[in-house]
This record gives structure tokens, C-alpha cells and sequence, in this order.
């Protein structure tokens, strides 16, 4: 789970955040990630596209584990929730 | 040998030998059984459900992510471990000041059907505060052990 303001790299068209070092080397590619607090970034959706770069490598969110939310407005908590559970269930 | 010349002669009733049948039921139930204990531990999962740690640097909403879900999801009363929290409250605190979760909190619930145990960890961060240092040595503790008993491995 990630705070977007504090960890967005690129606020331009394509969204970018970087993984602190600290958590870096618990990602693997069984991680999902929650990107939270997207209410203190002004124009963003839930169904934005955002690339989580870690190290040299990067995921992009399209087909992979990666949500956007609020968990302050409720925003995107309901897509996070569906999805998590359909990849469990994938899984 | 002799209920195979029935059988060749045409005059083999199976209904006729309880035993047969009895014998019948008992290989078919060995073979699920059998077939449940080379599931991928597909039965060890429904028994203590899927493993999913919270893990982040401080102060990323992991705590309100516990409570939400806790709130939200029904419990799973599939027989997951009693010794998890089964909440319909708020289990973990919440506050601004980073580094506020120390212990691991796991409660017990049901995503889409699946049976989860859902772990709350502190925030990983290097620290000078003793307390908080074993908090996050707690928290690498759980996503080692989680990752070790993890469906995914």
C-alpha cells in the first residue's frame, strides 16, 4: 500500500510512483498494490493508468494488480475490492 | 473369479452384492480423497484461509485499509482459526502520526467467497524508537511467513 502524494514520481499524463527503497525488496510479482489517498491529487479517477516503478523494472497497471483509491471518500474502494477479489479467485 | 464369470455370463447384478457396492463407494470416496490431498492445497486454504499481508511505508492508510475491509466484508464463519480477531468494528487505531500500528493484528474475512486472513502491519521505515523497531521487525516477520504459506508460492 502506497500514499500517492508522497510517492508520485511523474504527475503527468502517463502517472508514475516509485517504491520507497524500504519496500522494495518485499515486492514480488504476487504484490498487489493500493495506491491510497488519490482525493489529495487533484484530477485524478480511480481508472487512471499508473506505472509503479521499482528498481530498474517497471508494472504497468493495465492487466496487472494495481488500484487506485480513497480510502478517506470512498473513491475507487469498490473497483479495488471487485478486483481484489477476481484475482484471488484467478489466483 | 467368480464375479467375473457372472458378469462374462450375462447374470451379474451388482445390487445383488452389497459388499461389491460397499467396496465400490469405499475406492471412490479413497480416490477423492486422494485427489482433495493433491489439490495444491487448495483444502489447506479453505481450512485456514488465504494469507494477505498490509505492507507500506507509515502513514499509507494501511490501518484504515484493515478497518475498511474489517467493517465492510462479512466475517468468514467458515471455521478459519478462532484465534483471529473477527470484527465488525474498528480493530486497528488509526491516527496521523506515522509509525502508530507496532503489533501484527490479523482478522479473519470472507472476499468474494474466499475465506482471507487479512494481516495489519506497522510501517516500514528505519527508526530510532525501540517500540516501533520491533514493530516493523514484527511486520517483516508476517510477510516473510505469510509469503512462506502463501497460495502463490
Amino acid at each position: 500500500m502506497l500514499p500517492l502524494p508522497d510517492v508520485l514520481a511523474s504527475p503527468s499524463e502517463k502517472l508514475k510512483v516509485t517504491v520507497p527503497p524500504a519496500i522494495r525488496g518485499l515486492v514480488t510479482p504476487n504484490t498487489y498494490f493500493l495506491i491510497n489517498k488519490i482525493d489529495l491529487v487533484p484530477g485524478l479517477s480511480a481508472k487512471n493508468c499508473i506505472q509503479i516503478q521499482h528498481g530498474e523494472s517497471g508494472i504497468s497497471c493495465e492487466g496487472s494488480h494495481v488500484w487506485l483509491a480513497s480510502l478517506v471518500t470512498g473513491k475507487g474502494t469498490t473497483e479495488f475490492i471487485e478486483g481484489l477479489a477476481g484475482a484471488l479467485k484467478t489466483q | 473369479m467368480i464375479m467375473v464369470t457372472l458378469m462374462v455370463l450375462g447374470h451379474f447384478n451388482a445390487n445383488n452384492f452389497p459388499c461389491f457396492l460397499a467396496r465400490t463407494e469405499a475406492t471412490d470416496l479413497l480416490s477423492e480423497i486422494r485427489k482433495h490431498l493433491s489439490d495444491s492445497r487448495r483444502g489447506e486454504i479453505v481450512r485456514s484461509g488465504i494469507r494477505l499481508a498490509i505492507f507500506g511505508p507509515p502513514n499509507a492508510g494501511k490501518s484504515s485499509l484493515f478497518n475498511y475491509l474489517g467493517l465492510l466484508l462479512c466475517p468468514s464463519q467458515s471455521g478459519v482459526n478462532s484465534i483471529f480477531l473477527v470484527a465488525k468494528r474498528q480493530a486497528s487505531i488509526v491516527t496521523p502520526i506515522p509509525g502508530t500500528t507496532r503489533d501484527v493484528l490479523e482478522l479473519a474475512l470472507d472476499i468474494g467467497g474466499l475465506p482471507v486472513v487479512l494481516a495489519d502491519t506497522a510501517g516500514l521505515r528505519k527508526t530510532n524508537d525501540v517500540v516501533e523497531s520491533i514493530g516493523v521487525q514484527r511486520g517483516m516477520e508476517t510477510w516473510v511467513l505469510f509469503q512462506n504459506s502463501s497460495l502463490f508460492d
